[in-house]
């Protein structure tokens, strides 16, 4: 996914109302043993095609 | 009514979008901020942490710059929020020296400045220019005694820590950790 759109401020003209928001997406953390930081690549998230309904997942 | 804010230390990147919309919203000049990025490294592998914070005035509830300013211009209103009036400070930077978390800088104008949890937004229904434009979404703010709000929300699912407690300055900006 491109980083950066979907933004909620308007003022942020170019990313708000456009694109789809990825870290809106994250809804947990994992913690990198080599660097002590963060990686929030580790979430799966799941494609609904044929009814795209939101769906509460718990983390 | 006391406004706090809780930052989710695990969510921020570090990103200094806060403190660039800090700094547009309140016309902060260039070399100064009211916000900022701290980054602090601890342990050795493989229990290593980083800890990525966006701090600014804590708004205490016993704030040493209010009481050792000597015009009366630091103050607190409504909410709890520290504010300076710029006209009544001498810009003797007492307050500079007081503060445990370095979040008041001389304004080249001649007077102190700090964080005012953009009151000037809250007044108007808004929420802070940090917490509105934060891309992860880590920034918490709302109000302690609503137990509805994000930040005591926030607060109620986490644990928490805040700066420099050792102080006894009862600061109002939870870290989640």
């Amino acid at each position: 996914m491109v980083h950066g759109f979907g933004h909620s401020v308007s003022k942020l003209s170019r990313a708000n109302g456009h694109g789809a928001n990825d870290s809106e997406l994250i809804t947990k953390v994992m913690i990198d043993p080599v660097m002590g930081g963060t990686g929030m690549r580790g979430n799966f998230v799941t494609f609904l095609k044929e009814k795209p309904v939101t769906e509460e997942v718990e983390s | 009514m006391r406004y706090a804010m809780a930052i989710d230390t695990k969510k921020c990147v570090g990103c200094s979008d806060c403190v660039v919309a800090c700094q547009t919203e309140n016309n902060v000049p260039h070399g100064y901020c009211r916000d900022w990025i701290v980054e602090n490294v601890a342990g050795s592998y493989p229990n290593v942490e980083i800890e990525i914070r966006s701090e600014r005035c804590n708004h205490c509830d016993n704030s040493p710059c209010v009481r050792c300013c000597p015009t009366g211009a630091s103050h607190i209103i409504e909410g709890g929020i520290v504010k300076v009036t710029h006209n009544e400070c001498i810009g003797c930077g007492a307050c500079i020296q007081s503060c445990p978390y370095d979040a008041r800088y001389s304004h080249p104008d001649g007077y102190v400045d700090k964080c005012t949890f953009c009151d000037h937004r809250l007044a108007k229904g808004q929420s802070t220019a940090c917490v509105e434009v934060c891309p992860t979404n880590c920034l918490y703010f709302g109000d302690l005694e609503d137990p509805n709000s994000d930040v005591s929300k926030a607060l109620k699912n986490r644990e928490w820590k805040v700066l420099a407690p050792e102080a006894g300055t009862k600061p109002q900006l939870y870290f989640l950790t």
